[in-house]
C-alpha cells in the first residue's frame, strides 16, 4: 500500500476531479444532478474537515492492527480517505445515498485506498442484520444529527462491551435535515448510554458547537 | 372524505388547527378531520390525531401523509395551516386518483435557473386517495437526507423527482403574496399569520 500522509490538498484535488466528472457528463446526459457539485463542495468544507481531522487525531491512539472500522453515514468517504492514510485496517463505509460509492471512489480510489470499502443501503438495517457492533471493533458515526434518536440508542444496546463507539453530533438546530441535535455536550453524551466514556469534547464552529464522544 | 392537517414543531399551534377546523366543518360537516402532530394538546376533540411516524422538520412531514402507515382511507384533502377557506372547493376536484396540487400562478413571471430547482406548483392544498401515493413516501425515504439538502421544500422534491402530479383548475386560490383575485381560498405561503393577523 502506498502511504502518503493525509493532506487537505489531496482531498481538494479529489473533489475537483469528481466535480469535473459531473460537469462533463452533464454535457450529454440530461439526468446528471447538478446539485452534486454543491454537495461535494460541502462535504469538504472547513467544518467538515475539521470535524473529521479531530476524529483521526483522537482515535489513532486507540487503533489496534486487527481492528475493523465501520463508518455509518459515510457520505463521500472523506473520513475513510483520511483514516486510510494511517491504517491498513479494513474500513467499511455505509451510506444510503446511491451516489456515495461512485463519488466516494474519487476520494478513495481502489488503487491507493484498497482497504476502503463502500456499501450502499440503510446503515441501521445493516448494523442490525450484520451485527456490526459485534463484528467490528470501531463504529464511527459523524452524523448522529441526521439519524433518529431511537436508532442511535439501538446501536449502543447492540454492541460488544469492547466495541469502541466514536460519535459526533451538534447543536445546529436550524438545518432541515438535522433531525437529532442536542442542547449541549452532556446531553449528547448521556443519550449515547455508553458504559465507559473515554473522550467527551466540544469544538466551536462558526455557527454551532460540534460534540464528540468516544466510549465503550 | 378525510380532511387532513399537519402541525409539527412550533411554527403553528392548536389555535391555527382549530380555527381552520371551524371554517371547514361548516363546509364539510360529514368529513373526518385528522391532524398529524407530535403535540395534540388543546386540539378540538373532533379532530383525530396521528403521531408522527418518524422525525422530520417543517413541511417535510407532509410527505409522511402518503405513507401506507396512515390510518385514513379513501379520498384525502390536505390544507396547510396558513390558509383561509371561505367557500367549498368541490368544483375544483377532478380526480382523487391523481396527486393534485396547486398551480402557483403567482410565480409565473418569476425567473429561476434550472439549478435553483424552483417550481410553479404549490402544495398548500393537496388531494389524493389514501394508499395510492405510497411510492412518493418510499422514494423520499430512500435518500431523504440528500433530498432535504438538495430541495428547499417538498414542492421542488415532487417536481424534480418526477412524481406524477395534476394541478387544480385555476381560480381555487388567491395568493396573498399578490392578492389580485377573489377565490374560495386565500393562501398566505408563510408570509402572514392567519390567527394573529400579522405579517411574519
Amino acid at each position: 500500500m502506498v502511504y502518503t500522509m493525509y493532506s487537505r490538498e489531496n482531498l481538494y484535488k479529489s473533489a475537483i476531479k469528481a466535480i469535473e466528472k459531473v460537469y462533463n457528463e452533464s454535457k450529454w446526459n440530461k439526468d446528471v444532478d447538478f446539485f452534486r457539485i454543491s454537495d461535494i463542495i460541502n462535504s469538504i468544507n472547513d467544518n467538515q474537515l475539521a470535524s473529521k481531522e479531530w476524529i483521526v487525531e483522537k482515535i489513532l491512539p486507540y487503533l489496534k492492527k486487527t481492528d475493523k472500522i465501520f463508518i455509518m453515514g459515510s457520505w463521500y468517504g472523506v473520513l475513510g480517505h483520511m483514516l486510510s492514510q494511517y491504517t491498513e485496517n479494513d474500513i467499511i463505509m455505509y451510506d444510503v445515498d446511491p451516489m456515495s460509492k461512485e463519488i466516494g471512489r474519487y476520494f478513495c480510489p481502489t488503487e491507493t485506498h484498497p482497504n476502503c470499502h463502500f456499501r450502499v443501503g440503510d446503515a441501521i438495517e445493516y448494523y442490525m442484520i450484520h451485527e456490526v457492533g459485534r463484528n467490528h471493533n470501531i463504529v464511527i458515526n459523524t452524523s448522529v444529527e441526521h439519524m433518529e434518536k431511537e436508532d442511535i440508542k439501538l446501536m449502543s444496546s447492540f454492541k460488544d462491551k469492547d466495541t469502541l463507539m466514536v460519535m459526533q453530533s451538534n447543536n445546529y438546530h436550524e438545518i432541515d435535515s438535522h433531525i437529532n441535535t442536542y442542547q449541549n455536550l452532556e446531553h449528547f453524551e448521556m443519550s449515547l448510554n455508553l458504559r465507559n466514556v473515554l473522550i467527551s469534547e466540544k469544538k466551536k464552529m462558526s455557527k454551532y458547537d460540534r460534540y464528540f464522544v468516544v466510549g465503550k | 372524505m378525510n380532511i387532513i392537517f399537519v402541525k409539527v414543531g412550533d411554527k403553528y399551534n392548536h389555535i391555527h388547527v382549530n380555527t381552520l377546523y371551524k371554517d371547514l366543518v361548516k363546509l364539510y360537516p360529514n368529513s373526518q378531520f385528522w391532524c398529524y402532530t407530535e403535540d395534540p394538546t388543546n386540539l378540538n376533540s373532533q379532530i383525530k390525531t396521528i403521531q408522527p411516524i418518524c422525525t422530520l422538520k417543517k413541511w417535510w412531514n407532509k410527505l409522511a401523509l402518503f405513507s401506507d402507515k396512515m390510518p385514513f382511507k379513501g379520498k384525502c384533502l390536505f390544507f396547510d395551516l396558513d390558509v383561509h377557506v371561505k367557500e367549498k372547493i368541490d368544483d375544483y376536484f377532478e380526480n382523487f386518483d391523481q396527486l393534485t396540487v396547486l398551480n402557483s400562478y403567482w410565480k409565473e413571471k418569476k425567473f429561476f435557473r434550472p439549478h435553483s430547482y424552483d417550481v410553479t406548483i404549490n402544495s398548500s392544498i393537496i388531494t389524493w386517495t389514501a394508499g395510492q401515493q405510497n411510492h412518493v413516501w418510499q422514494h423520499f425515504r430512500s435518500n431523504y437526507d440528500y433530498f432535504m439538502r438538495k430541495y428547499a421544500g417538498i414542492d421542488r422534491f415532487l417536481v424534480h423527482e418526477k412524481i406524477k402530479l395534476s394541478t387544480f383548475k385555476d381560480g381555487i386560490v388567491n395568493s396573498m403574496k399578490i392578492n389580485d383575485r377573489k377565490s374560495p381560498v386565500d393562501i398566505y405561503n408563510g408570509i402572514y399569520d392567519v390567527f394573529t393577523r400579522k405579517f411574519i
